[in-house]
């Protein structure tokens, strides 16, 4: 039984090209097409397709929009954001959204068959050029989560890093216009939010904790 | 005293002890004379005895016993008669040392006792005392002693009571002197010190009378006069002339019994007046001429006193006079009023029945402020203005700087024109108004029968003038000052306006720049938005559907060569439909016929493209002589256009679109005229439809662009441009094909 997808983009020429390719594979098949948002939910509800490839930009709606209404309305459908963007707003609003997979039109042409599947056989998937991104923001989610556990403030890390690096407490002073016994106090705080018992271990402890 | 008492009784025992040892030896020797007087006898009877005996040898001897016995007879008759003369010598020494003492008793007692009369008597007249008792009877040298002794304490007596006299004279002289000299060091009346001096003077010698003159006016002046028992003729004393002097015989005319002493009263060698005392004439008296030099000098002392006192105060009242005109002056800065203060305040240190101030204008004397003498009329003299050269007297008073006295002046002398009246003005000082050593004009006071000339009115006169020159030097400086900062604020006033009429042209030009700047901002931001969408709907999408095509190609199971060959000639065609949408992109970017072939060649290939491209029918059509604009004029125009179009096609909805060109030597019209909705212009906001970046380019190039729509009735957008010379290229060909063009 072949996967029924459903192609939803407001260039009738992309979709012409997505057409031609995807009729090469037998086990895929389109099922409908629509060019704007009301008519991509209308044509989901009526052909209850497997798979949407949606564009993010779309009269109405867009795209992301949409992937949050059919999550909410068609949980069963699978989600692949198809989009010549790859800005971290829709990438990451698309994740939000609940979006399957979210791949780039250029890249994807060759692995979009394979990507339908998966996503068909209910896995997630990201275009390789953009893992890293998201690995970066889960990274910065991560250590702000740490930070705040910590109670240290974006000055201290900045301290921490620098005292990583090798800076001198004259240093640091040097760089935040303070004195250095205003530096040593400040170590030492950071020193008692991080339970350690000196500079090193401090340092040790926010890069073992990712903080820096 | 004492040394007298203690002398008494060594003089007493000095004459007993001198005269007793003398006594008693004289004595002595009296009686050992008359022993030895005896004894010698006595030895010369026993030896003519024993002779006696010794002439008969046979007796001799029996003779010789009795000249034996008659030995011891004779011895012992010796014997006894030097016993008897021995106590005869015995009784007369003592009765000769009693009678010599009772005798040098009783004469020292002679000697002494008229002494101690006369120390006695020495002692009383030193206690003051008359002498008790003299010796005076007594015919020896102390008797003499003593009557000289009684001459002397009597003339020792009357001298003493003389000395004691004078002495309390001269005290109360003193007294006199010292209480003149406190009333004279005291009393700052010059009038009451005299008559206190004069009561004081007159208490000494029985004064009768005392008249101080002073000299004034080059004439002994009576000042003062003091007199008892003659107060009627007194009252009509008067004094001499300086030439008659110290002379002056009227105290002896009217006091012919009286002795008159005068002295001079100098001050610094100066004379200043005669002090004259009289006393009764029977009483000579000797003292009095020092005592009246004394009370003169005094005198002298307090009429100098007096003199500065009152010089002083005039001083004083002057300084505070012109202090407090001063003050007055400086109260305004406008000349009117200080030239009328200046008159109502030279009242305040001359008598002043009428005054004018001239002030030079141009070597005119001009009556700038007047004031008294109602009658005169004076306020007719304002503005008179007297030529220098006509009015000589004034002019030397210019010249000279001091001020002048001129009483009964003639007024052709004065002021030799111009006035009717101005001879009843007779009596005149004419001060300079000076200011930083120039004359700016003069000071003219008048009092009625009185000729100003003491050198006191003279000093306030000038004084007064100096503080009136500054006061109206200071108030024409003000108003010179005045008018020009009239008109410097005038100058301003109008620089302000001009200012901020510039201010407010820049200010317009600034906000329409900045408005311009934002809105090209926003025209490039929307253009390249534009641009970019553009390019991602047409070119990406076709490269795109090209890309998946080739993929489909790639894995296509197919491979019959003529299926190949048709989905390859698909892809090539989707390519040159991506090559087509790109050059559409780039001629919108920049048309390129613009440039090359000019507005109305670019005009007329964007109506063609229009009217193949769209179901609207749109013509170009050109009046006139066609020319090429600045490249930047025909990029504007060209937008402005293009913009006017796409507006009547994307919004309006219109069927017909007519672009209309007209040139005349003058101006470039471009009319876009279609027959949409319409819609009202100022309703609009100016960033919708783009009607914003039409204004600002049809701005930036010079040109007046009118937007004419009402609902309903389509939209004439007209586009006139004025050229200038320069911007004309006239006899450049145009590369027009026909006219109308289009179609």
């Amino acid at each position: 039984m072949s996967i029924r997808v459903l192609l939803a983009d407001d260039h009738a020429i992309f979709r012409r090209g997505v057409r031609s390719l995807l009729a090469e594979y037998s086990d895929i098949e389109i099922v409908g097409e629509a060019e704007n948002s009301p008519a991509t939910l209308r044509q989901v509800a009526e052909h209850q397709p497997d798979v949407v490839l949606l564009d993010v930009q779309m009269e109405g709606a867009s795209g992301i929009d949409v992937a949050r209404a059919l999550r909410q309305n068609h949980p069963d459908v699978g989600i692949i954001i198809l989009t010549t963007f790859d800005n971290d707003e829709y990438l990451f609003g698309a994740i939000q959204a609940g979006a399957h997979a979210y791949v780039l039109k250029d890249i994807a042409l060759q692995t979009l068959p394979e990507t339908i599947r998966s996503v068909q056989r209910g896995e997630r998937l990201i275009s390789p050029q953009l893992i890293g991104r998201v690995l970066q923001q889960f990274q910065d989610l991560a250590s702000e989560r740490v930070r705040q556990e910590t109670g240290l403030s974006p000055e201290e890390l900045d301290m921490l890093r620098m005292a990583a690096d090798g800076a001198t407490n004259q240093e640091i002073a040097k760089r935040f216009f303070w004195s250095e016994v205003t530096v040593k106090k400040r170590m030492q705080e950071i020193s008692e939010k991080l339970e350690a018992t000196n500079r090193t271990q401090a340092v040790a402890i926010a890069i073992r904790r990712g903080l820096i | 005293m004492d040394k007298i008492r203690k002398m008494r009784l060594p003089l007493r025992y000095r004459l007993l002890v001198g005269l007793t040892p003398g006594l008693l030896f004289l004595l002595l020797l009296a009686a050992i004379a008359l022993a030895a007087l005896f004894r010698i006898q006595t030895y010369v009877g026993a030896m003519s005895q024993l002779l006696a005996v010794d002439v008969g040898s046979a007796a001799q001897r029996a003779v010789e016993a009795q000249a034996h016995a008659e030995q011891f007879a004779i011895t012992a008759f010796i014997s006894e008669e030097i016993a008897n003369t021995g106590r005869q010598l015995v009784v007369v020494i003592v009765l000769a040392v009693g009678g010599g003492a009772i005798f040098v008793l009783f004469f020292a007692r002679s000697l002494a006792q008229p002494l101690a009369q006369l120390e006695q008597s020495a002692h009383q007249i030193a206690l003051g005392q008359d002498p008790s008792s003299l010796p005076l009877h007594r015919n020896d040298e102390i008797g003499s002693l003593a009557a000289s002794f009684d001459v002397m304490w009597r003339q020792l007596y009357e001298s003493h009571a003389e000395l004691t006299q004078l002495l309390a004279q001269r005290q109360q002289e003193l007294a006199i002197l010292t209480a003149v000299t406190r009333t004279v060091n005291e009393s700052t009346d010059l009038s009451s010190t005299l008559q206190a001096t004069l009561r004081q003077m007159l208490k000494v010698h029985h004064g009768r009378a005392g008249v101080i003159c002073l000299v004034k006016n080059e004439q002994f002046q009576r000042a003062s006069i003091v007199a008892s028992g003659f107060e009627d003729a007194a009252e009509h004393a008067c004094c001499c002339t300086l030439q008659e002097g110290i002379q002056c015989q009227w105290l002896q005319r009217h006091l012919p019994d009286a002795s008159v002493q005068s002295t001079l009263i100098k001050v610094h060698d100066r004379l200043v007046g005669v002090l004259h005392g009289a006393t009764h004439a029977d009483e000579s008296c000797k003292s009095c001429p020092p005592f009246i030099e004394a009370v003169g000098q005094q005198l002298g002392v307090a009429i100098e006193n007096a003199r500065l006192y009152t010089e002083e105060q005039q001083q004083r009242r002057l300084a505070e006079t012109l202090r407090d005109i001063a003050a007055d002056l400086s109260h305004t800065l406008d000349l009117e009023k200080v030239l009328t203060i200046i008159l109502q305040d030279i009242g305040r240190v001359l008598t002043v029945d009428a005054g004018a101030i001239f002030l030079m204008e141009h070597e005119t004397l001009c009556v700038k402020a007047v004031r008294g003498r109602r009658e005169l009329h004076m306020e007719r003299w304002l503005e008179y203005r007297f030529p220098l050269q006509d009015a000589r007297h004034l002019q030397e008073v210019l010249i000279s700087l001091k001020p002048r006295t001129f009483c009964q002046p003639n007024r052709r002398t004065l002021f030799e024109q111009g006035i009717d009246r101005l001879e009843e003005v007779e009596w005149c000082l004419v001060v300079p108004l000076v200011s930083r050593g120039r004359a700016i004009g003069l000071l003219a006071l008048e009092q009625i029968g009185h000729c100003y000339g003491t050198q006191e009115e003279l000093m306030m006169a000038s004084a007064f003038a100096d503080h009136a020159a500054v006061a109206i030097e200071n108030a024409r400086l003000y108003r010179m000052v005045e008018e020009w900062n009239q008109d410097l604020e005038l100058q301003v006033q109008l620089r302000t306006q001009e200012l901020e009429q510039a201010h407010g042209v820049l200010a317009r030009q600034s906000e329409q720049l900045r408005a311009l700047l934002n809105s090209t901002v926003d025209i490039q931001e929307e253009e390249r938005d534009r641009i970019a969408r553009d390019i991602h709907d047409g070119v990406v999408q076709w490269i795109l559907c090209a890309m998946y095509e080739l993929e489909a190609l790639a894995v296509s199971q197919q491979r019959s060569e003529e299926a190949l060959r048709r989905r390859l000639t698909a892809v090539q065609s989707t390519l040159q439909h991506a090559k087509d949408e790109l050059y559409e992109v780039i001629h919108d970017l920049h048309p390129p016929l613009l440039r090359s072939d000019g507005l109305l060649t670019a005009l007329k290939a964007l109506t063609t493209e229009v009217q193949r491209s769209t179901p609207l029918t749109c013509r170009l059509r050109l009046h006139g002589e066609p020319h090429r604009l600045a490249p930047k004029q025909e990029l504007a125009v060209y937008r402005i256009v293009q913009e006017s179009i796409r507006n009547a096609l994307t919004h309006a909805h219109a069927r017909h679109i007519d672009v209309n060109v007209g040139f005349d030597a003058m101006h470039v019209q471009f009319q876009i005229i279609d027959d949409g909705d319409g819609f009202l212009p100022d309703a609009v906001p100016p960033d919708r439809l783009g009607l914003a970046s039409m204004y600002e380019r049809a701005q930036s190039i010079g040109a007046l662009l009118r937007i004419e729509s009402q609902p309903g009735a389509g939209a004439r957008i007209c586009l006139e441009l004025m050229m200038s010379d320069s911007e004309t290229l006239s006899g450049e060909p145009c590369y027009v094909d026909s006219r109308p063009v289009g179609g």
